[in-house]
């Protein structure tokens, strides 16, 4: 999770409370449902007084200039700090309520859209890219079918690898250009998803960096990184 | 008649060779982007926002009403041919559609959700015509006071409605806001929240959160999810085409699904989802009524309505963004993210400001609409294709081209760091269920709540009367109350009908699947 680190709300806390709770995520491939559901329930209060945290600190440490006028530059971010904060504990404190152990391996196994009809549907199905439909109905489907840990762990390895790729590409992107780096970017990233056949993508890798600089350097005028190409040149 | 004359000068800015070739561009690659699963309008739109930087603003804008449709008609073949909906206001399209395709009418289906698409687009535009002007009437007595509130209902309604658990909500918002704070105040010239980092004192790019919370952010949650890279069979589709019972079976879905679809563009209740649902569940209960129902064996009112509802939404929900400056969808926030790009702030002022602009990109939704049927009808098969592409490199070329999207839109490393840290934030947002769009809300309309909220302050020094002062003030905090009131009903409702059935109510709440 290098690629975590220049986190633009500024706050180096958010990182480390996250992580420990995605880490241990797969430890909990045997019973994913329940273990998956109480995870998550706590992640999001975490996350939630992560943000916070930047709220209020951005806050009070902001220096405020002589004539800031009425409400002034601070007051806006401190506001949306505590209605995160009341958030956060509400959200914990329904997460750690003494039924919460009991209705978890309850789970529902997937979103009841399939059955429930048309009126259920709108709310198992979350809005576009919001994730939970998808993840949710994925992964306790997954976990039924097979309970081994296996695709759990590989999937942190191509998480790792993507992570690796990206941050590669941000520090070789000016020294050796982007027809390298872009390279390098799409086969990391294809290679993590699925490392059968790294010659091809090897392959389809430098077609499509290539065509990219010829694109945007070409057609519409913006510099990419020359890098190794110029030197060449 | 003053709109129609108007917007035959957007038809003369539109149709011009060179705008036409944008708009036909972004048809393509809208359906391109939707045709891909996994992803939707809102994406192909973000993906395409750092084009901005190199495009004039007409003809950008004229590509935009075509990525838009493009790729809500994309999402449209995948659930058809494949059984993934690329995004949620297509799921119910794959109920029927999928049925159909397996029984060997995918060809029917694709037809009757392509003429849907063009029927309920149409209407819409139209609607969007003469209407954006009566809002923007309405909209020119708005002060401070009312934008705030308009705000809050912006915010309450995407953290609430859009979301089955406010907490996540309200954390996804709260994330919006935050980033929003980023950088130099405007009012004061504070510095706000930067680290110390120099490159954040313009604050974080709009592009970048947008760009990295949908495209990275997916991407990098795609090395999480289950299942190998076999690219998924998609059943045959043949050319789209209808006969003449098709033809009489649908025309009623296609009209009571535009009707249907038509209010909810405007209203901030989530886009295109609920519509879709609406009209499926109405042409299935009016199946059941004449007897002889094909619901669940694949009938074609089924995609008919929906789709017909879905393009429907999706146009008039450009009348509060024009007219507000109020997205009520991701897409639409990504919509007003690319006007702040060109410095303009879609509202009132705009169809002044900016008149032949703003008819222009009127007048290019119609050509939009028929270019989808153009190009759709014929070329379905093709577009099917595209769904053999191996799916790493699919997510690769995604990267790719966010990558070097947001480097060229300011030729700094820094600003793709930024990409990936904000891709990270999406990664954990994915996965433990919270909503990428009430983020985009809240960076897009932060900025506009603070900034009203102080002005409305410092007018009256303080007197918080002032925000409850006018009428329409007064209105949209009773809206507001209503959709909060309506969600406890709703919610209450909800557990009493699960207990029954001793599961997932208490479950719902906190997993957000609810």
């Amino acid at each position: 999770m290098t690629t975590a680190e220049p986190r633009p709300t500024g706050a180096p806390e958010a990182a480390p409370e996250a992580a420990p709770a995605a880490t241990a995520a797969p430890e909990a491939a045997p019973a994913p449902a329940r273990a998956g559901g109480r995870r998550a329930a706590l992640a999001v209060p975490a996350l939630t007084a992560a943000i916070t945290v930047c709220c209020l600190a951005g806050g009070a440490l902001m220096e405020v200039p002589a004539a800031a006028g009425f409400l002034g530059p601070r007051f806006f971010p401190l506001a949306v700090g505590a209605l995160l904060l009341a958030t956060a504990l509400a959200s914990a404190a329904w997460a750690l309520r003494p039924g919460a152990r009991a209705a978890a391996p309850d789970a529902p196994p997937a979103p009841p859209a399939s059955e429930g009809g048309p009126a259920a549907a709108p709310d198992g199905a979350a809005p576009a890219h919001d994730g939970p439909s998808a993840a949710d109905a994925t992964a306790p489907a997954g976990g039924n079918a097979a309970p081994g840990a296996a695709p759990v762990r590989s999937d942190w390895r191509a998480l790792g690898t993507m992570a690796a790729t990206f941050t590669a590409h941000l520090l070789l992107l000016e020294p050796l250009g982007w027809l390298v780096a872009g390279t390098l970017l799409f086969w990391g990233t294809s290679f993590a998803l699925d490392r059968r056949r790294p010659l091809l993508d090897l392959c389809v890798a430098a077609a499509l960096s290539g065509t990219v600089q010829l694109l945007f350097s070409g057609l519409l005028d913006v510099p990419l990184p020359a890098g190794l190409l110029g030197k060449v040149l | 008649m003053d709109a129609l004359s108007l917007l035959m000068g957007g038809f003369a800015d539109a149709l011009t060779p060179v705008n036409l070739l944008w708009c036909l561009a972004g048809v393509v690659l809208g359906t391109a982007v939707g045709v891909l699963p996994g992803l939707g309008s809102s994406m192909a739109v973000a993906l395409l926002l750092p084009l901005t930087f190199l495009l004039e603003p007409t003809a950008a804008f004229i590509m935009f009403a075509g990525i838009y449709y493009g790729g809500q008609f994309g999402g449209a073949t995948t659930s058809i041919l494949l059984n993934t909906p690329g995004q949620s206001s297509s799921i119910v399209t794959a109920f029927e559609g999928h049925a159909m395709a397996l029984r060997g009418r995918a060809a029917q289906a694709l037809a009757a959700s392509v003429i849907g698409s063009f029927v309920g687009g149409i209407i819409a535009t139209t609607v969007v015509a003469f209407f954006a002007q009566r809002m923007v009437a309405f909209a020119l007595g708005f002060g401070p006071a009312e934008y705030f509130a308009l705000a809050m209902l912006a915010f309450v309604s995407t953290a609430a409605v859009v979301t089955s658990s406010p907490a996540r909500g309200i954390a996804a918002l709260g994330m919006g806001i935050a980033l929003s704070v980023v950088g130099i105040d405007d009012q004061s010239g504070a510095v706000r929240m930067t680290l110390g980092i120099p490159q954040l004192l313009d604050g974080v790019d709009i592009v970048v959160v947008t760009v990295g919370l949908l495209a990275v952010g997916e991407v990098l949650h795609s090395a999480f999810r289950p299942g190998g890279d076999a690219p998924a069979r998609a059943l045959d589709s043949g050319t789209p085409w209808l006969s003449r019972a098709d033809w009489r079976r649908s025309w009623g879905p296609w009209l009571r699904g535009t009707a249907l679809g038509l209010p909810f563009g405007v209203v901030p209740a989530g886009g295109a989802e609920i519509p879709t649902f609406l009209s499926y569940g109405a042409e299935k209960a009016l199946a059941r009524r004449r007897g002889r129902s094909e619901f669940g064996r694949g009938a074609i009112e089924g995609v008919a309505g929906p789709e017909a509802a879905n393009n429907a939404t999706t146009a008039t929900a450009m009348i509060p963004l024009l007219g507000l400056g109020l997205p009520t969808s991701a897409t639409a926030a990504v919509m007003l993210a690319a006007f702040q790009q060109y410095g303009m702030q879609p509202g009132p002022l705009l169809f002044e400001s900016e008149g032949d602009l703003v008819w222009a990109l009127l007048a290019s939704m119609f050509v939009g609409t028929v270019l989808l049927l153009v190009i759709n009808l014929p070329f379905a098969p093709l577009w099917a294709r595209l769904l053999r592409l191996p799916r790493r490199h699919l997510y690769a070329g995604l990267v790719v081209f966010a990558t070097v999207g947001v480097y060229a839109g300011k030729g700094s490393v820094f600003e793709v760091g930024l990409l990936y840290a904000v891709g990270a934030l999406g990664l954990l947002m994915r996965r433990y269920g919270i909503p990428v769009a009430p983020v985009l809300i809240g960076v897009i309309l932060g900025p506009l709540a603070e900034g009203e909220l102080r002005r409305a302050m410092a007018a009256s020094q303080g007197d918080l009367a002032i925000l409850v002062d006018s009428g329409i003030a007064v209105g949209i905090y009773a809206v507001i109350l209503a959709v909060a009131v309506g969600l406890v009903a709703k919610r209450v409702r909800d557990r009493r009908r699960a207990r029954p059935t001793g599961r997932a109510a208490e479950e719902a709440a906190p997993s957000g699947r609810g």
